[in-house]
């Protein structure tokens, strides 16, 4: 077997069956869940909500400005996960998490640790596009403001407009920052919830299934967007669609009941799964 | 089914629908019809209570007055000369008012019939009339053709309410009386003016002279402080209550009391207020600030429970947003939550609002009832409530005071009216909801 | 990978979609596939028989007959098309598709060989100017050859069937033998000047074991994509014995 995998890795360039051994802390994952580079490391984290267990003993690293994507069939903790990584699962009652999740090597749920900065540096997509019932400025100025993060009103401004170039939007809207955030389009307003997120300048970017709302057109103008922030941010990903997971993606991991059950490169997960379970759910064979 | 000589063939779906179809269409419009018949039955029973009320109040924004030249002289007002107001204020004004009166009628000469003649009078036209003479002392001295408020009993025969021909025996004004005010009248002495004392005075035992001053501002003042005291608290509690406090035992026990709270009869929190804020804290008694208190108490589950439910209606994908961008709990709350819900909040407490407006039954525990005629300054002075006030007048004998109880209903509602169109008014500002 | 979950399902690995339409679609791709496999064996022998026989007319049918394995192509090319427009495959039912594509076009060629043949049969007919041209060594080493890629390349659309590694791993040992075969035929046709061939003939013959050693190759790389389906591995101009070996090695 093992001369097969060592064989094979001349062509494929695979991680060989040795590393996999020892780098794997947890024993069920399939494929490497360690990058070279990592900026956000989760080590057998548990979350349990009251006495349900929804993620068991997940391990994953999140690299430096790579593309994240986390599939698997509904209920299988993908989300969970995700919230996991800004600490948004404190907010519901009875939910606890163990193990550990290192933002560049803080302890994201270390009891010293307030989940308000980390949020802005963990910043975060929401599935269906919420952006304030405010003006369009007001929306992505916000974050900047509670936090401080600008001197005066030309400081702001600048920031603002950059966001909104970062985020694609500003050609769409500069002539009209002072309008509603909810009168844009479903694409324009998950935009404008982007440019909200980069505002605070994050490190880290959680998508929480961020074109489910979406139309194809405005979906690939998402994740063309996603495609250009991988230059200045890591982001995560949740995706209920696997095309979108394999068109934007660098890694991709798949869950299934709680459980990580593998992980790997996105073309190999979507050319050569190992595990049936990945394989029968990436070709719609359940779920 | 069974039967193989059943050669029927099988009924489609479509036919049964159709059947059925009849019947169902029967029962929509039977539907309809009956909620058009409540509605129109509920509009007509509204317009009768309007129509009975301002039929019945509205004559008592008009007040009959009665024309007479009166002599200001200066040895009865101001023997002295001095102009001094307190010799003003001490002076006989009511003996300037009969004498102007007996010179109209100078074939009266009977003390009986002059103690007759002198009723026609109210017993506060003296004061009015001293109001007058101080408000511009330059009239003194002068013969004035002047506006005397007549008496309820006079009141009433040129409204209409006494019957003219009725017995003698079974009317409160005479048959001579009557003869004096048809010469009056004949003379275009007598008119109905619009009665300025019902909005200016307080009660009286005095038809005539009652008015719904003092209520209104004790209303005013008790439905103001509530609202300042009830509204944070209230919205304080629910935003705890709904966003902060944790989900156990407790706050379950908490939630449970709320909504029962909202369901004790009033009379309860009338009984509260009288043995706690009175009497263990000894806050003064018929005073607006008892008041608020005790309507606080009432209010303040209503306008939790509204603004729960308000909280609840904001979308967490909103709070997910703000907290996503690092917002804390507090300020997601403050900048984003609250103002979202203000329009539901601001509903929940104008109907509490409302509702407190229109108690009576826990005031009159804590002395609201007493009969206070000045108009209360301040939320320490003693005071009564518009619904006190309208009691206490539908309780009094005097034909006067009917249409005075129908005017200060009206007045109520007109207030409740004002209120609603406030809320409204704030809902439209702040209900941005783009 | 020893790992039991890891291990990849034992039954048909293009069933069980929930889409059933898309089961049904590719298995019409590949019973198209099978159609003209079974054309090609049918083809060759008809073919080989016509050479060793000399049998004109039966040349003539297997050139008839060929478009028949070109129209198949054209139709394994749309239903190609049409799955990966419509169902997107990925993972196992990607490589199906993509194999199945390349099994289609090593079919067609492996059918051109055919008909390469019949017409070198008719070709040889007409150098010919008296009785039996094949002297019986020659003949033995047509059948054995022939023998030998028409076994291999049934074995292979068999092993398209199931995507049988255990099939795929017998056809790459078969080829030494194949290869043997076909020397075997080149040496004599080398030395076929004492058996009275004239040198345009002999080339001729060398075209058909040629031909018929295509056929076996052809069923090689059918092979090859039945376990690129199978073990998600590319083995393509990989060293044949290491292969064998460790299939062998993991239980094949």
């Amino acid at each position: 077997m093992n001369t097969m995998v060592e064989v094979m890795d001349k062509t494929t360039g695979a991680i060989s069956s040795a590393d996999l051994a020892q780098d794997r802390p947890s024993a069920a994952t399939v494929g490497d869940v360690t990058v070279a580079d990592p900026r956000m490391t989760c080590r057998d984290v548990d979350v349990w909500y009251g006495a349900k267990q929804a993620i068991k003993g997940v391990s994953l690293d999140i690299g430096k400005n790579e593309v994240l994507s986390m599939i698997g069939p509904s209920g299988c903790g993908k989300s969970t996960f995700l919230r996991c990584l800004n600490r948004m699962n404190d907010t519901i009652d009875g939910c606890r998490v163990t193990g550990s999740i290192k933002l560049d090597e803080q302890d994201i749920y270390d009891k010293a640790l307030d989940p308000v900065p980390l949020r802005a540096q963990v910043g975060m997509v929401f599935q269906k596009p919420n952006p304030f019932p405010k003006s369009i400025y007001e929306n992505v100025a916000y974050g900047p403001r509670i936090h401080g993060l600008t001197n005066n009103k030309a400081e702001l401004d600048e920031l603002v407009e950059s966001s909104l170039r970062k985020a694609g939007l500003w050609n769409e809207v500069k002539d009209r920052l002072d309008q509603p955030g909810t009168g844009l389009s479903g694409g324009q307003q998950q935009r404008l919830c982007i440019a909200r997120t980069i505002a605070v300048s994050p490190e880290v970017i959680l998508m929480d299934e961020p074109c489910s709302a979406l139309d194809p057109i405005a979906t690939a103008i998402i994740e063309e967007l996603i495609d250009e922030l991988r230059a200045n941010y890591s982001i995560a990903i949740v995706t209920h669609s696997m095309q979108q997971a394999a068109r934007v993606s660098q890694r991709t991991a798949y869950f299934h009941l709680g459980d990580l059950i593998e992980v790997g490169e996105t073309n190999q997960i979507f050319t050569n799964p190992q595990h049936r379970l990945t394989e029968d759910y990436i070709t719609g064979r359940f779920g | 089914m069974n039967n193989p000589a059943d050669t029927t063939p099988p009924r489609r779906a479509i036919d049964i629908v159709n059947a059925s179809l009849k019947r169902r269409y029967a029962r929509e419009r039977r539907f309809r019809w009956l909620g058009a018949t409540a509605v129109t039955l509920g509009m007509v029973f509204v317009v009768l209570l309007f129509a009975d009320i301002i039929l019945k109040g509205y004559t008592a924004f008009q007040q009959t007055y009665i024309q007479l030249p009166i002599e200001l002289a200066a040895a009865t007002i101001d023997p002295d000369g001095t102009r001094d107001p307190a010799t003003l204020a001490r002076a006989d004004y009511m003996k300037l008012i009969r004498e102007a009166l007996r010179e109209q009628f100078p074939e009266v000469r009977d003390r009986r019939d002059r103690r007759r003649l002198n009723s026609m009078i109210s017993v506060g036209a003296p004061d009015l009339l001293r109001e007058r003479v101080m408000a511009d002392p330059a009239l003194i001295g002068t013969t004035q053709e002047l506006w005397i408020l007549a008496d309820d009993d006079i009141d009433m025969l040129v409204k209409g309410y006494i019957d003219r021909n009725a017995p003698e025996s079974d009317r409160r004004v005479s048959d001579q009386m009557i003869g004096w005010i048809n010469r009056l009248e004949a003379e275009g002495r007598v008119a109905k003016r619009f009665n300025t004392i019902f909005f200016t005075h307080g009660t009286s035992r005095e038809p005539e002279l009652a008015g719904i001053a003092g209520a209104l501002m004790g209303s005013f003042y008790t439905l103001a402080l509530t609202f300042l005291l009830s509204f944070p608290i209230g919205v304080g509690a629910a935003l705890y209550l709904e966003e902060f406090a944790p989900k156990n035992r407790w706050t379950d026990l908490i939630e449970v009391n709320v909504n029962n709270l909202a369901a004790v009869p009033s009379i309860v929190f009338g009984l509260l207020g009288l043995a706690v804020f009175i009497g263990f804290f000894g806050v003064p008694r018929s005073t607006p600030l008892v008041a608020a208190l005790v309507m606080t108490l009432m209010t303040l589950p209503t306008i939790i429970i509204a603004s729960r439910v308000a909280l609840k209606s904001v979308p967490p994908s909103i709070r997910e947003a703000a907290l996503g961008v690092g917002a804390s709990p507090l300020q997601t709350q403050f900048h984003h939550v609250l103002p979202l819900a203000l329009p539901g909040i601001l509903t929940g407490s104008i109907i509490g609002m409302a509702r407190a407006l229109g108690e009576t039954a826990p005031l009159l525990m804590i002395g609201m009832i007493a009969f206070i005629v000045d108009i209360p300054k301040g939320f320490t002075d003693a005071a009564t409530v518009l619904p006190v006030q309208i009691f206490l007048w539908a309780d009094s004998p005097e034909r006067g005071f009917v249409e005075r109880t129908s005017a200060a209903i009206i007045v109520l509602l007109a207030f409740l009216f004002v209120m609603n169109l406030a809320a409204v008014l704030l809902r439209r500002r702040f209900e941005r909801r783009w | 990978m020893s790992d039991t979950a890891v291990d990849k399902p034992a039954g048909d690995l293009m069933a069980g979609h929930t889409v059933r339409r898309y089961d049904q679609e590719l298995a019409k791709l590949r019973a198209i596939i099978l159609q003209m496999g079974e054309h090609v064996i049918e083809q060759t022998q008809a073919a080989v028989a016509a050479l060793i026989q000399g049998d004109e007319p039966q040349a003539y049918r297997v050139l008839d007959r060929e478009p028949q394995i070109d129209y198949l192509s054209l139709d394994a090319d749309e239903e190609v098309f049409r799955v990966i427009a419509r169902r997107q495959p990925t993972a196992v039912d990607l490589r199906i598709v993509l194999a199945l594509s390349k099994i289609a076009g090593e079919v067609e060629r492996a059918g051109d060989k055919a008909a390469r043949i019949a017409r070198q049969t008719l070709e040889l007919r007409q150098q010919e100017q008296d009785g039996e041209l094949l002297v019986e060594p020659l003949r033995v080493a047509f059948q054995t050859l022939d023998d030998k890629a028409c076994c291999m390349f049934e074995r292979s659309v068999r092993a398209v069937t199931s995507f049988d590694v255990t099939q795929a791993l017998v056809i790459f040992e078969d080829e030494p033998a194949l290869y043997a075969a076909a020397s075997n035929l080149r040496d004599l046709l080398g030395e076929s000047g004492d058996d009275g061939l004239v040198p345009r003939q002999a080339i001729t013959l060398f075209h058909c074991a040629q031909a018929l050693k295509h056929i076996g190759t052809h069923a090689s790389n059918i092979a090859e994509q039945v376990i690129y389906v199978a073990l998600g591995q590319d083995v393509r101009y990989r060293n044949r014995e290491i292969l064998i070996e460790t299939l062998r090695h993991r239980g094949y």
